[in-house]
């Protein structure tokens, strides 16, 4: 049996020398492939790498590889030599006019079937990484499970290949051509989860009176650490769509939000914000705000000044179990606290972040907590 | 012969390299099978097109030993024997190079790779079709793994039975599913919905619909199949689970076939033999609720009934029969419309393009008026259980941020039929009538205002209201004739939180805002002789009239466009209060059918007369 291959495979060989004296060999004159590798580590780009048995003579070689019916990268094309890398040089590489299509000339010390892998970029073929998260009844915890969804639009079929992703085992996989595959590749349960109420000054309403019959929602995420505490850490959380369920206890689940997640390093928090809440209400109003220590130049205009600022914001929860809001206030430019009855961090030069811890409602009624901020900025120019 | 022959046998046949006597059995089976000459006539053409022998070539020994060992690295499927001469190398490559070629080809034509069978799907004997009831989203057939080509050697053991499974003796499962390519052609089992739930939800069109079905499975490779054409179904959300065996049954992959749309195929890998319960979610669109309201006043406006309805609509397409219904209260975050998911061409799309954008639609414009009932049971008659002498219960209870109503029983609900159930109905709410005058906000009228609060001072506070519109009659006499107020659009509340229904102009009361004497002074000026600063005094006096049989509070918030200013204000029967830093408010009560007045001034600095109040 293995004689028969042998001869085969000296046709081809001499199929490829011929070339070398006559018109450019056609694909068709390369080996089948012998190994394929699918490498998705990179989001924006594939890269397709296939091993092939190149059957060199001695002297100068011409190996042509073209393509139709797919989108290569013509500069992203390689070609490395796997077995006699020291007396096998690829000298140069030609472009033939109005074709997809490339030509190695290849020299040779010797006469060799040389394993050669060639790499290249390959569009429309991708992967995008979705979760499915539901969440116990209690919201503290969460059963993740990520799966992995591969698009081959790219006009090749891949009856076999190696699947590699920059984390994990490769695995094998075949793919056709405008198929879509979706499989499961990660699964933690239990994943705990924290519950975050932010109201961010900058982006929400301050007054629910002024909306009328309108609710100000106060956009509620959940915060999961990419760590081994929570069952992951392993490996960078890729970024893709993430949908979050929760258990009803009644053996059913409630679809609770959706959001997109970006990648999230070992140690860094995934935050998946999944809908508004809206029954914690943020009244904020500005109480006052004046000019003061007002310099003038020497017209009469004033070309400096200070501020004295009061902000009011009345909290109220109105749910029947406690929450801790995050408050983001904005103060631009320079300035200084005078007087501030909440303790706050400040998160760069011009936010405030206040950590609220809101009871739950009483019989008497919802647990009110109120912000009060006196400050000035100074040095503010007209 | 058993079967078609598989192209090897052609390729030897044609080449003349199989022995005489397989030379003879194959003639004989062509003779006999037009399938298999026609695939014959396409190797012949498809070799003709070769041109690649461009001159004669010779080989060196040492290179035919290399090939042979680099060669033997790579895995083959079968090796093919050369008896003849050696000048019938040239031939041979051909018939490789042919063979890569048709191995290329019958890729792109999803004829399988190894046999000519394979341009057929075929099915099981037992697998028989009985479409017992097609009713619910999406047809769920069940085709077990059927196709034996491609196996490898492991796959060539055990009965055809067995490896139609992917079963190799000795009752182990291959690692690797049998191949199975989807097919336009189907033959294929669907099983029976048990029994359906629609969660669906009100700040988006969105319902998630979760079903049991009770799946035959073979110990082995199954395949299961989800057709959802002509439906409102996002695909990306299909999720399978057991519910039972869960150990033993593992959901490898969901795959949506090339050129196949609006299917999809669940790989499952099963150790057991039988019944097992699945439960099938996805999202779908063009279901839809809304919360509307009936408030009536008593005479005196002092009290007010109010009743609450949750109103669901069908636009789907679909008969929802017995279907457990349940109501989301509560604004989730979403990020593509259902509707606009399950139109894409492919499910996640194509790379490179975004997701939702460029994507082509499907020709037959699928929209919720134009879907047929294909796949749907009959259309029931409205009412569910109309049986049943009492009204439903709406179970009310809260769940993460929202409000999960479930409606009691089953409900029947055909397509373009609406249901409407009593969500919660309260008697004698006391109420406040509050009269609202804010010239910045609504100009000259006066706006009415009922207010009360969700808890249970007011026979409410069960739980948090949710949004709608509101409709408000009075009686209009003892014979409880009713008259209209006015509607609104209520936001949601809060357990415990106050509303206030605003119920349009207010007819009978008027405020009328005079001004009754403007001066301005302290005029600053700079070195040219230019104005820097300057007060304005206004005294206004509020005229309110009440035209009603009732007394009347009315709240008067009024702005100055500044936060530099000065109020004086010396009336004990108006309340006074400084809103924020640029409004103030001032609350009286008018007596029925009468006229009062109040006066302020207030004093407004301009420029750098500011300084004067900073101070």
């Amino acid at each position: 049996m293995r004689s028969k291959l042998i001869i085969l495979n000296a046709i081809l060989v001499l199929l490829a020398g011929a070339a070398v004296a006559h018109a450019r060999i056609k694909l068709v004159a390369l080996p089948e492939r012998a190994a394929t590798v699918i490498r998705l580590d990179n989001p924006t780009a594939t890269l397709i790498e296939e091993e092939r048995v190149l059957t060199l003579q001695k002297g100068l070689n011409k190996v042509d590889f073209s393509w139709k019916g797919v989108l290569i990268d013509v500069d992203s094309i390689r070609l490395r030599v796997l077995d006699h890398p020291g007396n096998v040089t690829l000298l140069s590489v030609s472009y033939p006019p109005n074709e997809a299509a490339l030509v190695w000339q290849i020299s040779s010390d010797s006469d060799y079937a040389e394993t050669v892998r060639i790499s290249y970029l390959l569009s429309n073929i991708d992967r995008l990484v979705t979760y499915k998260a539901i969440a116990d009844k209690a919201e503290s915890k969460v059963d993740l499970k990520s799966f992995l969804v591969l698009r081959n639009f790219s006009g090749e079929d891949f009856e076999r290949a190696r699947v590699l992703l920059d984390y994990g085992e490769a695995f094998e996989q075949g793919i056709d051509h405008e198929e879509t595959k979706q499989l499961l590749f990660l699964k933690a349960g239990e994943v705990p989860i924290t519950k975050v109420w932010t109201f961010d000054a900058a982006k929400l309403p301050w007054d629910p009176e002024r909306l009328e019959d309108r609710n100000v929602g106060i956009p509620v995420s959940y915060r999961i650490v990419n760590d081994a505490d929570s069952s992951l850490g392993r490996f960078a959380l890729w970024g893709g769509k993430a949908r979050i369920f929760q258990d009803d206890g009644h053996g059913s689940t409630i679809f609770l939000g959706e959001d997109v997640t970006a990648l999230v390093p070992v140690g860094e928090k995934m935050e998946l914000y999944i809908g508004d809440s809206r029954d914690i209400v943020v009244t904020q109003r500005k109480m006052k705000d004046a000019r003061i220590n007002i310099r003038k130049n020497d017209d009469g205009r004033i070309v400096l000044y200070d501020t004295d600022e009061e902000i009011t914001a009345k909290i109220e929860n109105f749910k029947d179990s406690a929450a801790v809001l995050t408050m983001i206030q904005h103060i631009p430019g320079q300035w200084d606290m005078a007087e501030c009855n909440l303790e706050y961090t400040k998160k760069n030069a011009d936010t405030l972040e206040f950590e609220i811890t809101l009871p739950a409602r009483t019989e008497s009624g919802p647990a009110v907590k109120e912000l009060k901020m006196h400050y000035n900025r100074r040095n503010v120019k007209p | 012969m058993n079967g078609h022959l598989t192209e090897r046998d052609l390729i030897e046949y044609q080449f003349e390299l199989a022995s005489d006597a397989r030379q003879k059995e194959i003639a004989e089976h062509l003779q006999d099978c037009s399938i298999c000459r026609e695939h014959l006539e396409r190797l012949k053409k498809k070799f003709s097109s070769l041109e690649l022998l461009r001159q004669d070539v010779k080989v060196s020994e040492n290179l035919v030993r290399q090939v042979a060992e680099q060669a033997g690295k790579a895995a083959q499927p079968r090796f093919i024997t050369f008896r003849k001469a050696t000048w019938f190398s040239s031939v041979a490559a051909v018939f490789i190079i042919g063979l890569l070629l048709m191995t290329i080809y019958l890729g792109e034509t999803k004829q399988g790779g190894g046999e000519v069978i394979e341009t057929f799907t075929r099915q099981p004997a037992e697998e028989k079709l009985h479409a017992k009831h097609e009713d619910m989203a999406g047809r769920l057939a069940v085709k077990k793994a059927s196709e034996p080509a491609r196996m490898g050697a492991r796959g060539l053991l055990g009965t055809a039975g067995e490896r139609a499974a992917g079963i190799v003796a000795g009752d182990e499962i291959m690692e690797k599913p049998p191949f199975a390519p989807a097919s336009a052609i189907e033959l294929v089992t669907l099983p029976r919905r048990e029994n359906v739930q629609l969660t669906i939800y009100n700040s988006a069109d969105m319902t998630l619909v979760r079903e049991r079905r009770d799946l035959t499975l073979k110990k082995g490779w199954n395949w299961l199949q989800f057709m959802w054409a002509n439906t409102l179904i996002d695909p990306t959300s299909l999720n399978l689970t057991p519910l039972d065996q869960a150990d033993k049954i593992d959901v490898k992959q969901l795959v949506f076939p090339a050129r196949l749309q609006e299917v999809g195929r669940w790989l499952i890998r099963s150790e057991i033999n039988g019944r097992v319960p699945f439960e099938i979610t996805y999202f779908t669109s063009g279901l839809s609720w809304r919360a509307f309201y009936m408030g009536t006043l008593a005479r005196d406006e002092k009290t007010m009934r109010l009743e609450g309805y949750v109103r669901v609509d069908n636009g789907s397409g679909e008969d929802y029969e017995d279907a457990q219904t349940r109501l989301i209260v509560g604004k989730v975050h979403i990020l593509d419309e259902i509707a606009e998911l399950a139109r894409r061409r492919y499910p996640y799309g194509r790379p490179s393009l975004q997701l939702g954008i460029h994507e082509e639609f499907d020709s037959k414009g699928r929209r919720v008026e134009q879907i047929d009932r294909l796949f749907w049971g009959r259309a029931a008659g409205i009412g569910g259980r109309l049986n049943e002498l009492r009204r439903k219960e709406i179970i009310k209870e809260g769940l993460s941020e929202y409000f999960l109503y479930t409606i009691e029983g089953t409900e029947t609900i055909p397509d373009k039929w609406g249901k409407r159930l009593l969500s919660f109905e309260a008697d004698d709410i006391p109420v406040k009538s509050l009269y609202k005058y804010d010239q910045q906000r609504w100009g000259d009228d006066v706006i009415r205002y009922v207010a009360f609060a969700n808890d249970e001072e007011h026979k409410l506070g069960q739980t948090p209201i949710p949004n709608g519109t509101v409709k408000i009659y009075s009686r209009a006499d003892e014979q409880g004739y009713l008259s209209y107020v006015g509607g609104t659009s209520i936001k949601y509340i809060p357990v415990d939180e106050e509303i206030e229904l605003n119920l349009g102009p207010a007819r009978l009361a008027k405020v009328e805002p005079i001004l009754i004497d403007f001066t301005t002074d302290n005029y600053v000026f700079d070195k040219d002789g230019n104005i820097t600063g300057w007060d304005e005094t206004r005294t206004w006096r509020i005229e309110v009239t009440n035209t009603k049989t009732l007394p009347i509070e009315v709240e008067i918030t009024r702005g100055f466009e500044t936060a530099y200013w000065k109020l004086q204000f010396s009336d004990t029967n108006v309340s006074y209060e400084k809103h924020d830093a640029t409004h103030a408010r001032f609350k009286l009560i008018v007596s029925a059918r009468s006229k009062c007045s109040f006066e302020y001034t207030v004093t407004t600095y301009h420029g750098v007369r500011e300084e004067v109040l900073a101070k």
